[in-house]
């Protein structure tokens, strides 16, 4: 009987949230595979407007990096939002809405000095990361 | 003389030699130590074809209760085998054979109740021990002797794999052991049940985490694992993704009892656990720290690592009962100082059946990462491996 040989067994793509370092550019690039994997950004950029007061509690501010801006939004479930310093640089970490282009930030502070001077390699490794997942997907 | 009924204290890896009259023939053989009350115990060696052997050798581990039929009882000869076998306080030795014995493991609970003991009580006088210092001075007068050590272990380092010139696999693990005369001393086991009985000691916890630097992506230790079913240390760059410090305390501090390590609840006044060795005895329990905690990175997640005890303590720089006093907003707090945040974590990942993940991971240490070490780890990762 004739018997196929076997096709190579493709590694199960890792399902598990991740956590990417990533500007706000590249966020808005990797948010497109966001509904075959799940995951929270964090991006550290420069706070540019005044934290102004929302709908339903909802804390909204201006995030730069470079020529990018970001809209976004806190909700003050568990915690206060800490005082915010326009024009120093903060750390978000969040889940970015795509259709609404604003990050839903879960942890707002203010960035260390050595978090601003370092974090550039994290940010390397998580698009290197990605590309490799995306080469998978198109790959299926 | 029928049957034999006692628990394995010592056990070697099977071993074949060429049969003397037909060398084409390997014979094949492997020995243990059976022990029944504090003073007496008893070397046992099994002979026969590779199949019988080996399996009867997977039938059980030290620690098991076996007993044993038939067995054949041979003069100890202190010239050939018995040098090589630990001393017993018996000028005999048993044979166990295909044709002649049976060893069955041994289903009467009671009999494993007061057997059990035995595996943890000293097989020499308590005093009849070498320190570090005295095996150091003494040098080469030693060697080929079988002694006792009474020492600390420091470190457990890996498993490795190797095949013999003549094709035979083995394994080696070396562990550092440490007293108050030397600081580090290696001793290594040759075969798979001190190995396994030594991978499940813990080292000193300083020694512990010094020596822990291979550093991992949460994919890469989970890959580990499945590749090497054996447990290991690692340090991994990872955001706390679950820390539930604000739910009820008695979901963050429990019970447990001090023998079989089940959740107990505190009112009980034995342990619950029908398999407990102490469930017949006042409960003795201990209460600490016991959280189950997320971490993540840009790789994925390692669910439900265990972070307890003291480990715990020092994670979150509060004792058990400066947090029962904490209020609400404060646990929030202190839960937002780790939940989200970039942590250098030292963690013992254990391959385990039960768990959707097949590993279990155990938390050694928890710090917020400093973020030039998250970057030096970070640019290995981009120069591959």
């Amino acid at each position: 009987k004739y018997q196929p040989e076997a096709s190579p067994v493709k590694p199960a793509m890792e399902n598990s949230l991740r956590i990417l370092t990533t500007v706000i550019n590249g966020m808005r690039h990797w948010s497109q595979f966001k509904d075959k994997i799940p995951y929270l950004f964090e991006i550290f950029a420069t706070l540019d407007s005044a934290v102004t007061l929302g709908r339903y509690g909802a804390k909204n501010f201006l995030m730069r990096d470079g020529k990018d801006v970001l809209q976004c939004v806190f909700y003050e479930n568990e915690q206060v939002l800490p005082r915010l310093i326009r024009g120093q640089v903060h750390r978000c970490v969040g889940n970015y809405d795509r259709a609404r282009d604003v990050l839903i930030c879960v942890s707002v502070r203010a960035a260390l000095p050595s978090e601003q001077r370092n974090a550039l390699e994290a940010v390397k490794v998580s698009d290197a990361e990605m590309r490799g997942v995306v080469k998978v997907f198109s790959e299926v | 003389f029928q049957k034999v009924l006692g628990v394995i204290i010592g056990k070697t890896d099977v071993r074949s030699f060429p049969d003397r009259k037909n060398v084409e023939i390997n014979r094949f053989t492997f020995g243990f130590t059976i022990r029944d009350s504090p003073d007496f115990f008893i070397n046992v060696t099994a002979w026969g074809t590779e199949a019988y052997i080996n399996g009867l050798a997977d039938s059980f581990s030290i620690g098991d209760c076996v007993t044993i039929e038939s067995p054949l009882v041979s003069t100890k000869d202190p010239e050939k085998g018995d040098r090589f076998c630990p001393t017993t306080p018996s000028l005999y030795r048993l044979l166990v054979t295909e044709t002649h014995s049976q060893v069955c493991l041994c289903a009467d609970g009671d009999a494993s109740d007061w057997l059990l003991p035995l595996l943890h009580l000293p097989v020499k006088d308590s005093r009849d021990f070498y320190s570090l210092g005295d095996v150091v001075a003494n040098g080469q007068k030693l060697e080929g002797s079988v002694i006792n050590i009474l020492a600390a272990l420091k470190q457990v380092g890996d498993v490795k794999q190797f095949v013999t010139s003549d094709g035979r696999r083995g394994q080696r693990l070396e562990v550092k052991l440490f007293d108050d005369s030397v600081s580090s001393f290696p001793l290594i086991s040759w075969d798979r049940e001190p190995i396994q009985l030594l991978q499940g000691l813990l080292p000193r916890e300083t020694g512990r985490l010094e020596s822990i630097s291979d550093v991992y992506t949460v994919s890469q230790l989970k890959e580990k694992a499945k590749e090497h079913p054996q447990p290991f240390f690692g340090l991994t760059y990872s955001f706390i993704s679950r820390l539930d410090l604000d739910s009820s305390v008695s979901k963050v501090i429990k019970t447990r009892c001090g023998r079989c390590r089940l959740l107990v609840t505190e009112d009980l006044q034995t342990c619950s656990n029908q398999l407990c060795p102490a469930r017949d005895q006042p409960l003795s329990a201990s209460t600490g720290f016991d959280l189950l905690v997320d971490f993540t990175d840009h790789t994925g997640t390692l669910q439900a690592c265990s972070l307890r005890g003291p480990v715990a303590e020092q994670t979150l720089g509060c004792t058990t009962e400066e947090f029962t006093r904490l209020t609400d907003d404060q646990r929030t707090a202190l839960k937002w100082r780790f939940l989200l945040e970039r942590c250098k974590i030292h963690v013992k990942i254990v391959p385990c059946a039960r768990t959707k993940s097949g590993i279990r991971a155990l938390v050694l240490g928890c710090l917020l990462a400093d973020p030039g070490e998250v970057k030096q780890h970070m640019a290995q990762l981009l120069q591959g491996p």
